[in-house]
């Protein structure tokens, strides 16, 4: 049972591995068709785990609804939106799904009415909760602090007409924020984001990291 | 006393929704002077000949559209007005009936018809490189159909048009992380010349392409799309919202210095109390 929990995994993980970085530095006709099978793969796996997912979502809010847990009125919501947007797309004003997608049906109310609106609208509140955010967190407690306080500020004129008025300077300045000073930082950040994944992906491939298995590092 | 020293969250939200509800019904005018990085794509745009064909990503879902379909009209007005092809899809699948849309009602607008002056594919499944690489063979192959289940293959933009090598400017227009691969895959590759259009949560990222001469514009948020407006002399949603977007950043600004100041007269009498304790 351990050879085909652990051992068997672990080396399709690491043959797999290798192949993948390998035919990367290969410019052979038969590693580009390699690829592209691949790719097919990866297209194939994505679809049963699309698939899965919707199972999952589904149980979950049916588990729910059956055992009456907290909230269990707002997973009926689920199931109205998921199955009228199913519906309406499946039907697609009477031509079904499988042929070209027909405009100005159900779907499309529902989308431009519905979907895009209350999407929109939850966007929107972002607007308060970064107000409220940066009221309660931006304070003049240390050099550093202030420094995030002033570009903030700066920032926030600059890109808004308001700042122009005030004096041409908040524009040049929140401009030069973002092509120098902001890119300086998310270059460092890259980098070491690249250099966490590098490390990462060769921690699986060599089976140090085990935790994608389950159970743990056991 | 104590509570005069901390600000309560709910007088900035209330705040906050009084201002942009006046902004909104009392628009006021101020100056909108286009920024160097978003005259950079109405400039190369602007420089293209008539018959020339670009690429629209529409890398977005409708939460996004208060920021990105403005920057989407301008684009595809200009592109129109000046008898240019524009060739869209997405790799967000919310995103694509929006991108249909507007594709639709702005060539509408400038009598243009799919198919022959503009083409709208919808979204394709699959990994971004290998999608990207697919187009950098053949658009037809990529996408044998249109969202309408018209065939690619009969259409009379691609007679010219065949692959992404044919493209003469590249726009991403995003609301994620989609610009790094059309940079990798698409720009870089086939040496495409690129820009993009994104939200303004987005723009701080992609900086690091303009710095590099990968992105030679970019159209950042609601302003990004007012300032081209501004350069096309179309003014619509993006110079539209100015009047919401200055008075919410101005106010957001108004209440951080308060908070500030009362913050600073909390720390001045704590210290004025321990101060008196230890005489």
């Amino acid at each position: 049972m351990r050879f085909f929990r652990l051992t068997l995994p672990l080396i399709i993980v690491f043959l797999f591995g290798l192949f993948g970085l390998g035919i990367q530095y290969s410019a052979h006709p038969w590693t580009a068709e390699t690829k592209e099978t691949l790719a097919l793969w990866i297209k194939l796996i994505g679809g049963v785990a699309a698939l899965l997912g919707i199972y999952s979502l589904i149980r979950l809010h049916v588990n729910k609804v059956r055992r009456r847990d907290e909230g269990w009125g707002y997973s009926t919501f689920f199931f109205l939106g998921f199955g009228i947007m199913a519906a309406a797309l499946i039907y697609n004003g009477g031509q079904w799904f499988w042929n070209g997608f027909v405009q100005d049906t159900a779907f499309d109310q529902l989308y431009y009415y519905l979907f895009e609106a209350a999407g929109a609208t939850m966007f929107s509140l972002l607007g308060f909760f970064i107000a409220s955010a940066a009221v309660r967190t931006f304070r003049a407690r240390s050099m550093e602090a202030t420094l995030l306080l002033a570009a903030a500020i700066i920032v926030m004129l600059g890109r808004a007409p308001l700042g122009e008025m005030i004096t041409g300077y908040f524009p040049r300045v929140q401009e030069w924020i973002m092509a120098i000073p902001n890119t300086a930082a998310k270059r460092g950040v890259g980098l070491g984001i690249c250099l966490g994944l590098l490390g990462m992906s060769f921690r699986i491939i060599f089976g140090v990291e085990r935790s994608y298995l389950g159970g743990g590092a056991r | 006393m104590r509570k005069a020293r901390e600000l309560d969250v709910r007088w900035v939200f209330l705040a906050l929704a009084a201002a942009l509800t006046l902004a909104v019904r009392f628009p006021f005018s101020q100056p909108i002077t286009p920024s160097p990085a978003v005259k950079a794509v109405y400039d190369y745009i602007e420089a293209l000949p008539e018959g020339s064909t670009i690429l629209i990503a529409t890398d977005y879902d409708p939460q996004a559209r208060a920021e990105v379909v403005p920057i989407t009209q301008a684009l595809l007005r200009h592109a129109f007005s000046r008898g240019i092809r524009v060739i869209g899809m997405t790799f967000w699948p919310d995103g694509a009936p929006l991108g249909a849309r507007l594709f639709r009602d702005i060539g509408d607008e400038y009598g243009k018809t799919s198919g022959v002056d503009y083409v709208y594919l919808g979204y394709k499944f699959g990994g971004m490189a290998q999608v990207i690489t697919n187009m950098g063979e053949s658009f037809t192959s990529a996408f044998p159909a249109d969202p309408e289940g018209n065939r690619t293959a009969t259409m009379p933009v691609f007679e010219e048009v065949r692959n992404l090598r044919s493209v003469d400017y590249l726009i991403d227009i995003a609301a994620g992380e989609t610009v790094t691969a059309w940079v990798m895959y698409g720009a870089d590759k086939y040496r495409i010349p690129m820009a993009a259009g994104c939200t303004a949560v987005v723009g701080p990222d992609l900086y690091v392409f303009m710095n590099t001469g990968q992105l030679n514009g970019l159209i950042a948020g609601l302003r990004g799309a007012a300032d081209y407006e501004v350069l096309i002399g179309s003014p619509d949603l993006g110079v539209r919202g100015m009047p919401a977007q200055s008075a919410a950043h101005g106010m957001i600004v108004l209440f951080v210095i308060v908070a500030n100041v009362l913050y600073f007269r909390k720390r001045l009498s704590l210290r004025s109390r321990r101060q008196a304790e230890r005489d």
